[in-house]
C-alpha cells in the first residue's frame, strides 16, 4: 500500500507516545477528578472574581469617581488593562492561525491552551471598557441599531472602530476556538460517562470524524485561519489608532500600529509561557510540551523584544530629530518626569531582560522562561500604562497638567481580571481537551501494518 | 437504510489496512463507502476521491458581503443625519475602511461555519447506532451500504484488510 | 452673640427697593411663590411686626405697604396717578421719581491735616511682617460660607477651600520650607498652623495671609475651613476711621513636620514657551501697517472656517492647510447663519475670577469639594490660568503676571469631535462645539484630546449630592442638570444664544440677533469688561473689529491648526518681553 507510507511526519520525540491511542489516554485524564493543587488555583481565582465584581459593583454604585481619573488623565489603569488582555490575546490567534498556516512544526501541543487563553483573554479585555465609561447603562449607543430617533455611532471614532475589532475578534477566535475542539470534544465523550457524556455529545454537535466531515472541516480550518490572520493584526492596530489617532503628543504616532502588533505578540507568547509551564507540570504533559516548544516561544519572544525595543528607541529618537518642543518635553518627561519608574520598569523588563534569550541555555531552562515571562507580563502591561498615563498628564496646556494616583478600586479590578481571566482558563482545563488531541496524531507516525508487522517479524 | 440494504461497519487499527479496504470497496463499486478517522487523514480523503469543498464559496461571499455592508452601511448612517465633526467630511472612506475590513472578516468567518455546518450536515444529535467509540480515539473505520445481495461480497472485502472489529447494523442516514 | 436667628426671604421672593448708582432707584418685586420649606418672613415685616406688638406701630401693617407709602410720598402730582404710575413703575423695575443726586455730597468737610501717617508700629520680634488682606473672593469673611466662593480658584495662588500662608521661595528655602508644609505662623497675639504656599511675588521679609478662614460656627460651608487671620492681629482700631488694623504684627515662622496637599487648580506656573499667553512690548505696537499682509489675517480665517465652509486650499506648499483640492465637512447652507466667536483681551484681563462664578451659576455646575479639587476633578468651565513669565533677564525675582481666561475654544477642527463614539460632541452650522449631555456615555476621549483641557467630566453625583435641598432651587431652568458620568464644557451660554435667536425671529428681524443682544454669562460679569461675544460674519460687529487688530492670536492654534472660535489680544506690556513673547 503506497499512498499511505511516504509521509514524513514530525514525530514527537518521547517513548511514552507510541499510538494514536496514547494521546486519547495522556489528555483526557486531565478531565479527570481535579487534583489539590487546581482546586487550591480554582479557589483564589474564584475569589479574585469576587473583587472583581465587587470593586466594578462598587463603582456602579457611587460613579466612576472611585477611580483615580481626573483631569487631564481621563485614562488610566482600565485602559491600559484593556490593552493589554487584548495584546495578551494576539498570541494565541498567531499560534492558532499564522503559524497554521505557515506549518510551524511546533504549534500542535500548545495552540489549544493558547487559544483558549485567546478567547478568554479578549473576553477579559470586553470588559475594561465597560467599566470604563461613565454610563454604563448606555455602553450600547455604540452598537449601531436601528432606532426611532435615527441616531447612528460615529464610525469616524476609533472607540467605534474598536468596538468591530474586538467584537470581530472575539467571535472569530472564539469560533475558531469552538471549531477546532470538536473533533476532541468528540474523543472525550467517547471515554465519558454519566452528565459528561450528555454535555460533551451536545457541543460536540455529533461529530463522528467521518471522512466527509474530516474533508469540509479542514478547509473551513484553513479559511478560518486565513481570516483569523490579518484579523489578528488589525486588532492591535485598531486599539492603537485608540491613540494614535489622538493628537496627544506621545500618542499621536505613525509607529503604533505594527509596534502594538509586535508588542501584544511578545506579551501574548510570555503569557503562553507563563500559563503552560504550570500546565505542563501539573498535568504531567511532559510528552508534549518539550523544550523544543519552549525554545521556539523563546525565540518569538526574543524576535518581538527587539521590534518593540526598537520602537521605544525610534519614538524616542524621532521625538529629539522632529525638534518640535511639545513632543520633546512629552518623551523627556516619560523618561525623567513624574512616572519616570513605569518607563525605567517598562524599559528594563521588555528591554533589558530579554536579552538573555539569546542564550541557548536560557532558552532550554524552563524555569528561567517562566521568571523571564513574567517580567515580561509585567513590562508589557507598565507599557501600556506609560503610552496612557505619562502621555496624558502632560500635553499641550501646563497650566492643565496634573497626576494621576490609581485607585485601590482601580487595582482591585485590575487584579481582578487576572482572576477573572485565571477562572475561565481553570475552569476550560477540566472541561475541554487543553490540547489538541486530533492535531498531535496528525504529527504522529500513522500506524501501518506493513511496518508492524516487519517489526514483529 | 431500506430493508433492501444492509450496512457494514469494519474497525481497523492500521490506515493502510483502512486505504486499502476503501480502494477496494470503491473498485468493487460500492457507493455508500464511508470511513471514519481520529483526524483528518488526507490519504482517506484521496482514497475516497475528493475534490475541492465548497466551503470556499461560502467563505467568499461571507467576506464579500461584508465589505459591501461596511462600505454601504457606513456610508448611508453617516448621510442619514449628516453630522460634521472635527471639520471631517461627513463621508470619510478611509475610516470606513476599517469597518468594512472587520465586517469583511466577520461574515467571512461566520459564512465559513455556516458552509462548514450545512456541507458535513452539523449539529447531528441523533444518537448513533452503529458507530465505535474508539474512533475518536486510535481506530479507523470503514462503512460500507450494500445491497443484501452483495453484502458478503462487501464483507469479504472489509475481513480481508484484518478489521479489530466487524459489525452489523445501521447508521444514521446523515452525511 | 444672637439669640434669635430667623430666616430671612431673598430678594426674588420679597419687596423692595434700592439705588444702585446715583440717580436711580430701583424697585423690586417677588419674583417666584416663597420657597415652601421656610415659614419666614422678609425683614421688613419682621421689623414692622416687632414695632407693632412692642407698642410703636410704624403706620404699614406689611413691608408692600410700607415700600408703597414711601413711593407715593415721593409721589409728585406732575406725573399723573399715583396707582398708574406705581404700576408703570413696577413694570419698568425703576422709579420715575430720581433721587436728588444731590442729596449725597461728602458728610464731612476733607481736612489736608487730619490725613497723616505713621509708620506702622509692629508686635512681637518675629523675622516677618505679617499681611493680612481681604480675600477676593470671601471679603473680610462674609462670603466664606459660599460654596462657589470656596471652590472659586484665588486668582493668585489658584488654591480653594482651605487657607495658606504666602512666603516668598527664597525665604522658605533658606529655613528648609518646602511649598505645602504646614507651618505654625505665630505673633505675639496667637498662632495659627497653615500650609506655605510659595510665591514670587512676595517681599522675601513679609509673609501674607488672607481674610476669610477660621471661621467657628459660619454655615455649612464656611465653618472649620482654613485659619483665621484675625487670630494672630491684636485687637486695634485705626483712628480715626475706626478701620481695624490689620498690619501690626510680626510673625515667626516654623514647621511642624506635617504636610499637606494643596488643594490647587495649578498644573504648571510655566508655559515653557508655548504660544498661549504671549504679550506685546507696547513700544511694539501699532508698527504693523493695516494693509500690510496678516493685518487681516486672523479675521478672514474666523470668518472662513468653521469645519464647516469648504475651504479651496491654495498652492501647494507642504504647510498649506487643508491639502490642496481638499473640503472639510460641510452643512448644506452655512450661508444666512451667524459664526459666534469670542474674543478676550488679556490687557484688560485681572484675573479676578468673577467670569468662572458666573459661568457656574449661569450654567448649573456643580460644585466638587477639596478632595475632589485636590485629584484634579474640579469642573469650572472657565479656568483663569495663571503664568509667570520674567519682566528682564537680569532680575529674575521680577514677575511679569500673565492670565488667560480659557474656555471651550469652539475649534473649527475640533479634536474632541472625531473621537466620540456615539456624536455627543459634534459641529453646529453656527460654528459652535456642541455637547449633547444626554447622548454622553462618558469614554472621556473627547478631553484625553482637548488640547486645551477644558472639558470636564461628572465624576460622581456632583449636582445630587453636593447642592443639597433647597439649594437645588437655584438651578437655571434654561440649563440642563448633568448626571454622573456625562463631558460637559462651556456652550457659549447656547441658552442665552438661542433665547435672543428665538425671540429676533418672533419680532421679525431675522434669525441672527443683533450685535451685542447676546451676551453670555462671562462677559456679562466681566467688570473690566475683557470679553466680547458676536457674530463674526457679521464685519460691522464688535468682535469682528475687536478681532482685526495686531494683537489678535489664538491658542496653539499655529502648532495644532485647531482654528478656534476664540481668540485672545496679547497682553501689552510696558516692558520688553524676553520670555513667553513667541514672536
Amino acid at each position: 500500500m503506497a499512498t499511505a507510507t511516504t509521509t514524513e511526519r514530525g514525530a514527537l520525540a518521547h517513548p511514552d507516545v507510541h499510538q494514536l491511542g496514547d494521546v486519547n489516554r495522556d489528555v483526557l485524564k486531565i478531565l479527570g477528578r481535579p487534583g489539590k493543587g487546581w482546586w487550591m488555583l480554582f479557589l483564589v481565582a474564584a475569589a479574585g472574581v469576587g473583587l472583581f465584581f465587587g470593586s466594578w459593583g462598587w463603582q456602579l454604585y457611587e460613579g466612576i469617581g472611585v477611580s483615580g481619573l481626573n483631569s487631564p488623565v481621563g485614562w488610566g489603569v482600565y485602559i491600559t488593562t484593556f490593552v493589554f488582555w487584548v495584546g495578551i490575546a494576539h498570541s494565541g490567534t498567531l499560534i492558532s492561525a499564522i503559524l497554521f498556516l505557515f506549518r510551524a512544526p511546533w504549534r500542535q501541543s500548545i495552540y489549544r491552551a493558547a487559544e483558549a487563553m485567546t478567547v478568554f483573554a479578549v473576553m477579559t479585555a470586553g470588559l475594561f471598557p465597560l467599566i470604563h465609561v461613565g454610563r454604563l447603562w448606555h455602553a450600547y449607543w455604540l452598537i449601531p441599531y436601528p432606532n426611532s430617533r435615527f441616531l447612528w455611532p460615529n464610525f469616524k471614532s476609533p472607540l467605534v472602530w474598536d468596538v468591530f475589532a474586538v467584537t470581530t475578534y472575539f467571535t472569530v477566535s472564539a469560533v475558531f476556538f469552538y471549531l477546532g475542539t470538536i473533533p476532541d470534544i468528540a474523543a472525550a465523550r467517547d471515554a465519558a460517562t454519566g452528565l459528561r457524556k450528555k454535555l460533551y455529545s451536545v457541543i460536540s454537535l455529533g461529530w463522528r470524524g467521518t471522512d466527509r466531515q474530516w474533508h469540509h472541516f479542514g478547509k473551513a480550518y484553513i479559511f478560518l485561519a486565513a481570516l483569523a490572520t490579518p484579523l489578528v493584526l488589525s486588532v492591535h492596530s485598531v486599539v492603537s489608532w485608540d491613540f494614535a489617532m489622538a493628537i496627544v503628543p506621545g500618542w499621536h504616532a505613525t509607529i503604533f500600529a505594527p509596534y502594538f502588533v509586535a508588542g501584544a505578540i511578545f506579551s501574548g507568547v510570555a503569557m503562553v509561557i507563563t500559563l503552560t509551564v504550570p500546565l505542563r507540570k501539573i498535568f504531567g504533559l511532559e510528552a508534549y510540551l518539550t523544550t523544543k516548544h519552549f525554545d521556539a516561544m523563546a525565540k518569538l519572544c526574543l524576535l518581538t523584544s527587539l521590534i518593540v525595543l526598537y520602537a521605544y528607541l525610534s519614538e524616542f529618537f524621532l521625538a529629539w530629530y522632529s525638534g518640535e518642543e511639545i513632543e520633546r518635553t512629552a518623551f523627556w518627561n516619560r523618561l525623567f518626569g513624574d512616572y519616570w519608574w513605569a518607563t525605567w520598569t517598562m524599559l528594563t523588563c521588555n528591554g533589558l531582560v530579554p536579552i538573555m534569550l539569546w542564550f541557548r541555555r536560557v532558552r532550554l531552562s524552563i524555569p528561567a522562561l517562566f521568571v523571564i515571562s513574567i517580567f515580561i507580563n509585567i513590562g508589557m502591561w507598565f507599557e501600556r500604562y506609560v503610552i496612557v498615563v505619562t502621555s496624558l498628564h502632560h500635553e499641550f496646556e501646563p497650566w492643565a497638567w496634573g497626576i494621576y494616583r490609581p485607585s485601590l478600586t482601580e487595582m482591585g479590578i485590575m487584579i481582578g481580571s487576572f482572576c477573572w481571566f485565571g477562572f475561565w482558563f481553570l475552569l476550560f482545563t477540566r472541561l475541554l481537551p487543553p490540547v489538541a488531541i486530533a492535531e498531535l496524531k496528525e504529527v504522529l507516525p500513522p500506524p501501518l501494518r506493513k511496518q508492524t508487522k516487519e517489526a514483529r517479524a | 437504510m431500506t430493508a433492501s440494504t444492509q450496512g457494514l461497519l469494519a474497525s481497523y487499527e492500521y490506515l493502510d489496512s483502512t486505504v486499502d479496504a476503501i480502494a477496494g470497496l470503491r473498485k468493487a463499486g460500492f457507493k455508500n463507502v464511508k470511513a471514519y478517522a481520529p483526524y483528518p487523514e488526507h490519504h482517506i480523503e484521496a482514497a475516497l476521491g475528493y475534490g475541492q469543498s465548497p466551503v470556499r464559496v461560502f467563505t467568499l461571499v461571507g467576506g464579500l458581503t461584508g465589505t459591501a455592508t461596511g462600505f454601504a452601511f457606513t456610508a448611508w448612517t453617516s448621510m442619514d443625519w449628516p453630522l460634521v465633526v472635527g471639520g471631517k467630511p461627513i463621508v470619510s472612506i478611509p475610516a470606513y475602511v476599517i469597518i468594512a475590513f472587520e465586517l469583511t472578516v466577520l461574515f467571512g468567518a461566520l459564512a465559513t461555519v455556516i458552509g462548514l455546518f450545512i456541507l458535513s450536515k452539523l449539529p447531528d444529535l441523533r444518537p448513533a447506532v452503529i458507530y465505535d467509540p474508539e474512533f475518536s480515539s486510535g481506530r479507523y473505520g470503514v462503512y460500507v451500504e450494500a445491497p443484501t445481495e452483495r453484502a458478503g461480497e462487501a464483507r469479504r472485502i472489509l475481513e480481508k484488510e484484518e478489521p479489530v472489529e466487524l459489525r452489523e447494523g445501521t447508521e444514521v442516514a446523515h452525511a | 452673640m444672637a439669640d434669635l436667628i430667623l430666616p430671612d426671604r431673598h430678594f426674588l421672593e420679597s419687596w423692595g427697593d434700592s439705588s444702585p448708582r446715583a440717580g436711580v432707584v430701583a424697585l423690586r418685586q417677588p419674583a417666584m411663590q416663597p420657597v415652601p420649606h421656610f415659614d419666614g418672613k422678609q425683614t421688613g415685616d419682621v421689623l414692622l411686626s416687632v414695632a407693632s406688638r412692642s407698642g410703636s406701630p410704624l403706620g404699614a401693617v406689611t413691608f408692600y405697604e410700607y415700600l408703597r407709602g414711601r413711593h407715593r410720598a415721593a409721589h409728585r402730582p406732575a406725573s399723573g396717578d399715583f396707582e398708574a404710575a406705581w404700576h408703570r413703575m413696577l413694570k419698568r423695575g425703576v422709579s420715575e421719581v430720581p433721587e436728588d443726586r444731590d442729596a449725597g455730597g461728602p458728610l464731612r468737610a476733607f481736612e489736608r491735616g487730619a490725613l497723616t501717617f505713621d509708620a506702622p508700629m509692629l508686635d512681637g520680634d518675629g523675622d516677618f511682617t505679617l499681611l493680612v488682606h481681604p480675600s477676593p473672593r470671601f471679603g473680610a469673611g462674609e462670603f466664606s460660607n459660599s460654596p462657589w466662593m470656596q471652590e472659586l480658584p484665588d486668582p493668585v495662588s489658584k488654591i480653594t477651600w482651605h487657607s495658606w500662608v504666602e512666603m516668598h521661595p527664597d525665604a522658605a528655602e533658606s529655613r528648609g520650607i518646602r511649598e505645602g508644609d504646614v507651618v505654625t505662623v505665630s505673633s505675639p497675639h496667637g498662632s495659627v498652623d497653615v500650609p506655605v504656599w510659595l510665591y514670587p511675588g512676595i517681599r522675601e521679609d513679609a509673609v501674607a495671609l488672607a481674610m476669610g478662614g477660621g471661621h467657628a460656627d459660619f454655615g455649612r460651608w464656611g465653618s472649620d475651613r482654613g485659619v483665621n487671620a484675625m487670630d494672630l492681629l491684636p485687637a486695634v482700631v485705626e483712628q480715626p476711621s475706626g478701620a481695624f488694623v490689620t498690619l501690626a504684627t510680626t510673625v515667626s515662622v516654623t514647621p511642624t513636620g506635617r504636610r499637606r496637599r494643596l488643594a490647587t487648580t495649578e498644573g504648571s506656573d510655566d508655559q515653557h514657551d508655548r504660544p498661549i499667553a504671549p504679550a506685546v512690548a507696547l513700544a511694539e505696537l501699532g508698527h504693523v501697517a493695516r494693509e500690510e499682509e496678516g493685518a487681516h489675517g486672523e479675521l478672514q480665517e474666523l470668518q472662513g472656517v468653521g469645519g464647516f465652509v469648504p475651504v479651496p486650499a491654495e498652492g501647494g506648499a507642504p504647510e498649506a492647510f487643508p491639502l490642496e483640492g481638499s473640503r472639510h465637512g460641510q452643512y448644506a447652507e452655512p450661508e444666512g447663519l451667524a459664526r459666534w466667536a469670542m474674543a478676550v483681551d488679556l490687557d484688560k484681563c485681572t484675573g479676578c475670577s468673577a467670569c468662572v462664578t458666573a459661568c457656574q451659576a449661569e450654567n448649573n455646575v456643580p460644585w466638587v469639594g477639596e478632595d475632589q479639587v485636590m485629584m484634579g476633578r474640579e469642573m469650572h468651565w472657565v479656568r483663569i490660568e495663571r503664568y509667570y513669565e520674567h519682566v528682564d533677564a537680569s532680575h529674575a525675582s521680577h514677575l511679569d503676571v500673565r492670565f488667560l481666561p480659557m474656555i471651550c475654544q469652539h475649534c473649527g477642527n475640533a479634536p474632541c469631535e472625531p473621537v466620540c463614539p456615539v456624536f455627543a460632541t459634534y459641529h453646529t452650522p453656527e460654528g459652535v462645539n456642541a455637547q449633547i449631555y444626554n447622548r454622553c456615555v462618558g469614554t472621556r476621549y473627547c478631553a484625553n484630546n482637548c488640547p486645551y483641557k477644558v472639558r470636564v467630566y461628572n465624576w460622581y453625583r456632583y449636582t445630587d449630592e453636593n447642592v443639597p435641598e433647597p439649594m437645588n432651587w437655584q438651578w437655571n431652568p434654561d440649563v440642563t442638570v448633568r448626571e454622573n458620568g456625562v463631558m460637559e464644557k462651556c456652550s457659549f451660554c447656547m441658552q442665552r444664544i438661542r433665547d435672543a435667536e428665538n425671540r429676533s425671529v418672533l419680532e421679525g428681524r431675522g434669525k441672527i440677533p443683533a450685535d451685542g443682544e447676546i451676551v453670555p454669562a462671562c462677559q456679562q460679569s466681566c467688570p473690566a469688561e475683557a470679553i466680547v461675544f458676536g457674530n463674526i460674519r457679521d464685519p460691522n460687529s464688535r468682535i469682528a473689529r475687536v478681532v482685526d487688530g495686531e494683537r489678535t492670536y489664538r491658542v496653539l492654534d499655529e502648532l495644532i491648526n485647531t482654528q478656534p472660535a476664540v481668540s485672545y489680544l496679547k497682553k501689552v506690556t510696558f516692558h520688553e518681553v524676553v520670555s513667553g513673547g513667541h514672536e
